[in-house]
């Protein structure tokens, strides 16, 4: 999926939480999103699940005008919030099957996946249990069992890494994310973990106070600060230097 | 609860200023976080709205028939909608409020908690007493000499005393309902509103039922006061033992809360027993902890296809109930999907709603026939009834529950790809199943009324028939009404909010006003469905403008905790 953002402001009252973000992602790209708290990481991912609306700007996914009323487009996106939407009451296995039913991968067919991701999530015991008694990390597992089943062309995470997954969770969410995005998917997702960040992504788009001021890759973000490692590190100690 | 500490603050505050000059970017972000802080709330501003309008067509009164009916009128039912709102208001306060999960996470007695509680409850319902004190001076003025006026006023905090008494006493009979109890009295406080619109015939309709409530009793005594009628020593026994009774409920409801209080576990961080994965193999010899783990992985793996093949949400542990079977045979397989999604885990809420229903409306004419009880009496059992068969407010649909997300909250729907016409035809098509599942229970209670009180039976069909019309041609207003009191569309001022409020909602709300007062209760059936057909226009206008708000993206489907629409104040 191709993804244009024009001009995209975001205005909370006076508070700009976006300010003329312009961004052009091809598909098939891992994306993290950095900016200290409050930068506007969240507000972007919620601009683009059409959860809040820009206050000026578009958003095309495939040179086609993204809105909220777009059922079509947002069926090709799924956004995880940090706190993911589940029904407290329904079991795990009822929530995946909710969720492939919404995204109209209802198919037969998808119980061997639905089990594969299950177990490599060490929640395949969990099947039958109601997510309401589990803990923060086994609920974000189980969301995230439902969009590796929908597997949408767009991922929209917020904090995958501060969720309450388990190293293994976390390990298996990075490899499945690498797989995504070898297979076209774009995957854009939030940290404020910087050793994460510059391992795990193909490009950086680094927000503070609703401006994008990077969007390149680790590699290029080394050679414009000329520094070999924890290049991430030294940009936001140059920022907050600046910001102070 | 108050927690602060005031010298702290005092020094604090000393500081802060001069190490936010330092710096003119920490100044110009301090400036514009203040300036945010202080953004207006309109549900606030909508609940002063309408005691003012209350207040204020009092006080102007152009009309002079019966003023003094008019005003005690509305007063009860604003009196008893306050209680009930406020009732609502203090259960969620003590059930699920944020304040009660900090108060686990944070060393604050259980003390605080409840008195927390009940300084919100009684600083809630003060707007209450202004229009209480102001309503009876009016009337003592129009009722009785110029002392009048006193009376009225002292009559006016003494009906606030009361009502505030009956909320702990309603709270204990309601306290597995709470949001029906804020919504049902939002709806009198609604209705105390418009009764100044209404037609003197209907006034005296309402008031016939209005009299049974106990803030009229009340009120009817304590003006009596004024000139020691006939109900003077009433009147403050009446006071006195509502007090008591309040006071005593009071005790109760704190002891319970307490009792509840220590008993809560806050996250269970096991997994639920699966007692039949224990049970012993069939040849009696002991397995190995693989081959234990084999077969618990095998009895998932089983389960998941169960469930997976099958496609849709539900499984063998969700029953349906026999409305909520007979509504998917109106839908088609993606209508049935997401109506599964705004269902929720409730699976069988509407079956069981109507079940209660069906029961209080038997108890009732049963009650009113052996006991010969006032016709009133059924009123009551009826509204009641309603409650739960009908979906008054468009229904209880958990899909649009609202969800933490960051520091805000959305609702469920807006993180799945669920468009708003087709939640707003299912949810409609719904609704309207269960307001045919209802007629019949409605009609045992109104014809049991009507035949009791001497009225032909056809009064009491037209009636019935009147009343699921008018729900059904409500449904569209009521559930757009959902998507918007889950977003900021009242924090919002663009131009396309406010033209949602000029050219939807409020000439909507004239149409549906005039069209309830002058053409629903008319006579000629062709008035009357003129009367429906401008009602079904208007909320269909309401909901399409608002649809057009929602999927233009005009609206943030996020809202700041706590400030969701209406909630504010309570």
């Amino acid at each position: 999926m191709q993804i244009r953002i024009d001009s995209l402001s975001k205005k909370f009252g006076p508070l700009h939480a976006l300010e003329n973000i312009n961004l052009t992602i091809g598909s098939g790209q891992l994306i993290v999103i950095l900016g200290a708290n409050g930068a506007g990481k969240t507000t972007l991912l919620r601009c683009l699940s059409a959860m809040v609306v820009p206050s000026s700007g578009t958003i095309h996914f495939d040179d086609q005008l993204f809105q909220r009323g777009r059922m079509d487009l947002r069926q090709r996106l799924l956004f995880l919030p940090d706190f993911p939407f589940v029904f407290p009451d329904l079991t795990v296995l009822r929530h995946l099957s909710m969720v492939l039913s919404l995204f109209g991968r209802d198919g037969v067919g998808n119980e061997d996946l639905a089990i594969d991701h299950l177990r490599a999530l060490d929640m395949l015991p969990l099947a039958k249990s109601k997510l309401g008694i589990l803990s923060r990390g086994q609920l974000y597992k189980a969301a995230l069992a439902g969009l590796l089943l929908v597997d949408p062309e767009l991922w929209l995470l917020d904090e995958p890494f501060a969720s309450g997954m388990d190293p293994n969770g976390i390990a298996y969410f990075k490899e499945q994310a690498r797989a995504a995005a070898a297979r076209g998917r774009t995957v854009l997702y939030t940290t404020q973990i910087l050793d994460v960040a510059e391992n795990f992504s193909d490009r950086v788009a680094l927000v503070d106070h609703g401006r994008l001021l990077h969007f390149e890759s680790v590699a290029g973000l080394r050679e414009k600060e000329n520094v070999e490692e924890g290049v991430l590190e030294k940009i936001f100690r140059d920022l907050r230097g600046r910001n102070a | 609860m108050n927690y602060r500490a005031r010298s702290f603050e005092k020094a604090f505050k000393r500081r802060l200023r001069p190490a936010l000059r330092s710096s003119p970017e920490l100044w110009k972000q301090y400036k514009l976080a203040r300036r945010r802080a202080r953004s207006w709330d309109a549900g606030t501003i909508w609940q002063g709205l309408m005691a003012s309008f209350i207040v204020m067509r009092a006080m102007i009164n152009p009309d002079s028939d019966e003023p003094a009916l008019r005003i005690i009128t509305a007063l009860s039912l604003y009196a008893m909608g306050t209680a009930l709102n406020r009732c609502g208001a203090l259960l969620v306060r003590m059930g699920r409020s944020n304040e009660l999960l900090m108060s686990f996470l944070l060393p604050i007695p259980k003390e605080d908690v409840f008195h927390f509680a009940l300084r919100r409850l009684w600083l809630g319902s003060v707007p209450f007493l202004f229009v209480a004190m102001l309503l009876l001076a009016r009337a003592g003025a129009l009722l009785l000499p110029w002392h009048g006026v006193v009376f009225g006023l002292l009559a006016g905090f003494g009906l606030w005393i009361a009502t505030i008494a009956l909320v702990p006493a309603l709270a204990s009979l309601l306290f597995r309902l709470p949001v029906l109890g804020a919504w049902t009295g939002l709806g009198l406080v609604l209705a105390a509103c418009l009764s100044f619109l209404f037609p003197l015939s209907l006034v005296f309709e309402v008031y016939q039922g209005v009299r049974w409530l106990p803030p009229n009793w009340l009120i009817q005594g304590l003006l009596s006061t004024a000139d020691l009628g006939s109900d003077y020593w009433t009147a403050w026994l009446m006071t006195v033992a509502f007090v008591g009774i309040g006071w005593h409920s009071l005790r109760r409801l704190r002891s319970d809360f307490y009792t509840k209080y220590e008993a809560v576990e806050i996250v269970p961080l096991t997994v639920e027993e699966h007692p039949d994965m224990d049970a012993p193999p069939e040849d009696g010899v002991a397995l190995d902890s693989d081959q234990l783990r084999v077969r618990e992985e095998f009895k998932a793996q089983q389960a998941a296809q169960d469930v997976l093949v099958q496609g849709l949400p539900g499984g063998e542990d969700a029953a349906q109930g026999w409305i909520e079977n007979l509504g998917a045979g109106l839908f088609s397989p993606r209508e049935r999907i997401v109506c599964a999604f705004l269902m929720g885990d409730a699976t069988s809420f509407w079956s069981e709603r109507w079940r209660i229903a069906a029961w209080i409306s038997i108890a009732i004419v049963t009650s009113v026939a052996l006991l010969h009880l006032p016709i009133a009496i059924w009123g009551y059992g009826a509204a009641i009834a309603s409650a739960f068969a009908l979906p008054l407010f468009g229904g209880h649909w958990p899909g649009w529950e609202m969800r933490q997300s960051a520091a805000q909250v959305s609702p469920m729907s807006v993180a799945y790809p669920i468009g708003y016409w087709e939640s707003l035809r299912v949810a409609c098509k719904a609704n309207l199943v269960r307001v045919a599942t209802a007629i019949p229970v409605s009609l045992i209670t109104v014809i049991g009324a009507c035949w009791f009180s001497g009225q032909p039976v056809r009064t009491g069909f037209l009636i019935v028939l009147r009343w699921a019309l008018v729900i059904c041609a409500a449904q569209p207003f009521m559930l757009h009404g959902k998507f918007l009191f889950h977003s900021n569309f009242h924090k919002s001022t663009n131009r396309h909010v406010m033209g949602y409020y000029l050219f939807g909602f409020l000439p909507g709300l004239v149409l549906v006003v005039a069209g309830l007062i002058y053409l629903v209760p008319a006579e000629d059936p062709l008035w009357m469905a003129v009367g429906f057909g401008l009602l079904l226009v208007a909320s269909l206008w309401m909901a399409w403008v608002g649809g057009r708000l929602h999927d233009r993206g005009r609206i943030d489907m996020v809202v700041p905790s706590g400030e969701q629409f209406l909630s504010s104040g309570s």
